[in-house]
């Protein structure tokens, strides 16, 4: 009897022990959350990124995160000593936060700083205007009815804080331009950033809200997200002889491959492109999108995008296409646009200044085939695109746009703004004008 | 219109099958509940009336004890004054299957312990506090590894049967854990029920049941422990 009933109490708690799982259904308990809204199976571009207005975010963030996110970049940069390095790499820590749109909630949104040197100047000089990382799905394993939450098919934005730009236009237009000639580039669209940090929603100025490379814009303009995605970083970015190290190409995607980029350089330091160059262009064009590559060239040494590949070695992503097993430049993090740049500044248009150290531009340009490609899309970049007419009516409807919330009652706000009076965003209108015209001639006198 | 039962049946099959495929999208799996079964062996010595030190090597077994969770080995050490008051350190190599990513990565953890205790009649109380450390080898603060510390306090009773060799004890803890960069709070709480067996001389056997609960998140996790443990006493 006592073996029955000690067998039946071991049955009893065992199956009483068992592993039990529940269905959550997303959105659970969440007012707001709708298919199309929170869980949106692709993007919706024309809500999102739709240039017919500028949008509004609210962020709301409990006070004890606010001050783990202001505990965290404080401690970053001190242990650093001022020396800055990639803030979104190193220690991303993302604090919940809710995000209101146009009335709708977002809940336990995850939200980090980013950036380099956009984010450690502008901390430094004691300006709270900082560029901003948004995942929607980030807390999911804290909360499971939150799994596969977006904001209408976005998994992940990046907002952009004008850093060294008093037209707060540069990053934009910059990303218009590329893809305007058929350069992928991440969408942008002006944003209104207000948060809440427990002393009541605070402007923290107007942003240049963008997609991420890696969510949704490999997908979209490629038709796959699968391909290697590296965001190539440090001395191996250069691509210059003998520097070439994985490591220095974060593969976003995979994270175990990198015969392609290496692929790339090998071909590029290939004795061929002396000996039979167009054995090697043909080389060249199986691992690169060349033709691609030369109007991503086109507008970046046109418009003076300086803060990149020719002078520093990051900005860009490179993205293998499955579809035709090519790697494709992707330019990103535009602010410094439009400007004759530091660090040598931006280089010139024929890159008679470009070093062997960047030899993605100088083994480029010393090909005639390839110099004489670059130059049909200068004229054609310049004749369609980039000429004082065309431009000086997108700057101007631009800063219509964006006015009211820069400038006046409305307008960004002492400590969270790079502007020292209004007049610095008129200014700036007028140099954008200026700059093209400048751009335009010189361009017009290379390719003519 | 007269469908041949072949295309009727196929038909049907595809709908059911479609339904759940547009399904599978919306909702997620949670594990509320698991059984688990934590295994060790070890050797112990006492170095005099006053020290002990004891080494185990252990096993965590999750998802109705056919996973391995955790791998461990374990040195230990306890310093006892007077029959009132100790103190105790321990160091632990752990090698931990992730919960998110499912990857196994290494931990090292160090703990000191105080702990008081007294008898009332048959009862043996315990009270000890645990402060504890935990870091993940080889990365560094750089790459986003900061120390995860914890304190535990853990509450328990021993009842001394008369000539019965095997008292029950049961005992319950509180776990809070904090960090540079999470917001403290009170994680989970573990109730004991178990007892040991002395072989003279030899070792000791010991054999327990835990209810382990989770205290945050929507849907706090509840685990069932049965635990088994051979010290031998060098």
């Amino acid at each position: 009897m006592k073996k029955i009933i000690l067998s039946t109490l071991i049955l009893c708690v065992t199956i009483l022990s068992c592993k039990k799982e529940v269905t959550v259904t997303q959105g659970d308990g969440y007012a707001d959350w709708t298919a199309e809204t929170h869980s949106a199976s692709s993007p919706d571009y024309s809500e999102v990124f739709g240039d017919s207005e500028v949008r509004r975010i609210d962020i709301t963030i409990d006070k004890a995160y606010w001050k783990l996110m202001e505990k965290h970049l404080s401690n970053f940069y001190s242990s650093s000593g001022g020396g800055g390095g990639d803030f979104t790499e190193a220690t991303p820590i993302y604090v919940p936060c809710n995000l209101e749109y146009n009335g709708i909630n977002w809940y336990n949104v995850g939200i980090r700083y980013k950036g380099n040197s956009s984010l450690q100047s502008a901390y430094s000089s004691g300006i709270s205007k900082l560029p901003l990382r948004l995942n929607f799905d980030e807390f999911s394993n804290d909360y499971p009815e939150l799994t596969g939450q977006n904001f209408y098919g976005f998994n992940e934005l990046s907002l952009s804080s004008s850093y060294k730009d008093q037209s707060l236009m540069r990053e934009k237009v910059a990303s218009d331009l590329f893809r305007d000639f058929d350069v992928p580039c991440a969408r942008s669209v002006f944003c209104r950033v207000y948060v809440d940090f427990g002393e009541g929603s605070t402007y923290f100025g107007l942003y240049t809200m963008l997609e991420v490379v890696f969510d949704s814009m490999l997908e979209n303009e490629f038709g796959s997200a699968y391909g290697n995605c590296y965001k190539p970083d440090g001395d191996g970015a250069s691509f210059a002889e003998g520097s070439f190290d994985e490591s220095y190409f974060e593969n976003k995607t995979d994270g175990t491959d990198w015969s392609d980029v290496r692929s790339l350089y090998d071909v590029l330091h290939s004795s061929e492109r002396t000996s039979n160059p167009a054995s090697w262009r043909t080389s060249l064009e199986s691992v690169l999108d060349v033709d691609q590559y030369l109007k991503y060239m086109a507008v970046n040494f046109t418009i003076q995008n300086w803060d990149t590949y020719g002078r520093m070695t990051h900005n860009y992503y490179l993205y293998n296409n499955p579809s035709d097993s090519k790697l494709n430049w992707i330019p990103w993090d535009n602010n410094e646009a439009f400007d004759e740049g530091k660090q040598g500044g931006a280089l010139s248009i024929d890159l008679s200044d470009a070093s062997n150290d960047w030899p993605l531009l100088s083994y480029i340009i010393a090909d005639d085939t390839y110099e004489s490609t670059y130059k049909v899309h200068l004229r054609n970049f310049i004749d369609n695109h980039f000429n004082s007419s065309n431009m000086s009516s997108i700057y101007n409807s631009y800063y219509s746009q964006i006015e009211p919330y820069v400038t006046g009652e409305f307008g960004e706000q002492s400590g969270y703004t790079f502007l020292n009076s209004d007049n610095d965003f008129s200014s700036a209108l007028n140099t954008l004008i200026s700059h093209t015209s400048s751009r335009y001639s010189v361009v017009d006198a290379y390719a003519p | 219109m007269n469908f041949p039962f072949r295309e009727s049946y196929c038909f049907l099959f595809s709908l059911f099958i479609s339904a759940f495929s547009l399904n599978a999208q919306t909702t997620t799996q949670v594990v509320v509940q698991d059984f688990e079964t934590w295994s060790q062996i070890g050797v112990s010595k006492k170095f005099n009336d006053e020290f002990k030190m004891q080494l185990n090597q252990g096993l965590r077994l999750n998802d109705n004890s056919s996973s391995v969770d955790q791998v461990l080995t374990n040195l230990s050490g306890i310093y006892q004054k007077t029959d009132a008051v100790s103190f105790g350190f321990g160091i632990r190599y752990i090698r931990n299957k992730g919960n998110i990513s499912g990857e196994y990565e290494n931990l090292m953890r160090y703990n000191f312990d105080f702990g008081v205790k007294h008898q009332l009649d048959r009862f043996h109380f315990k009270y000890r506090l645990r402060l504890q450390t935990k870091d993940e080898i080889g990365y560094s603060r750089n790459e986003g590894d900061f120390l995860n510390h914890g304190q535990r306090l853990k509450v328990g009773v021993r009842y001394n049967i008369k000539n019965w060799k095997l008292d029950p004890k049961f005992s319950t803890e509180l776990f809070r854990y904090s960090g540079r960069y999470i917001l403290s709070s009170f994680e989970k709480i573990r109730f004991t029920l178990g007892t040991e067996y002395k072989i003279k001389k030899f070792g000791e056997v010991g054999i327990f049941y835990r209810i382990e609960r989770e205290l945050v998140g929507t849907y706090p996790k509840t685990t069932n422990i049965l635990g088994l443990n051979f010290t031998y006493k060098l």
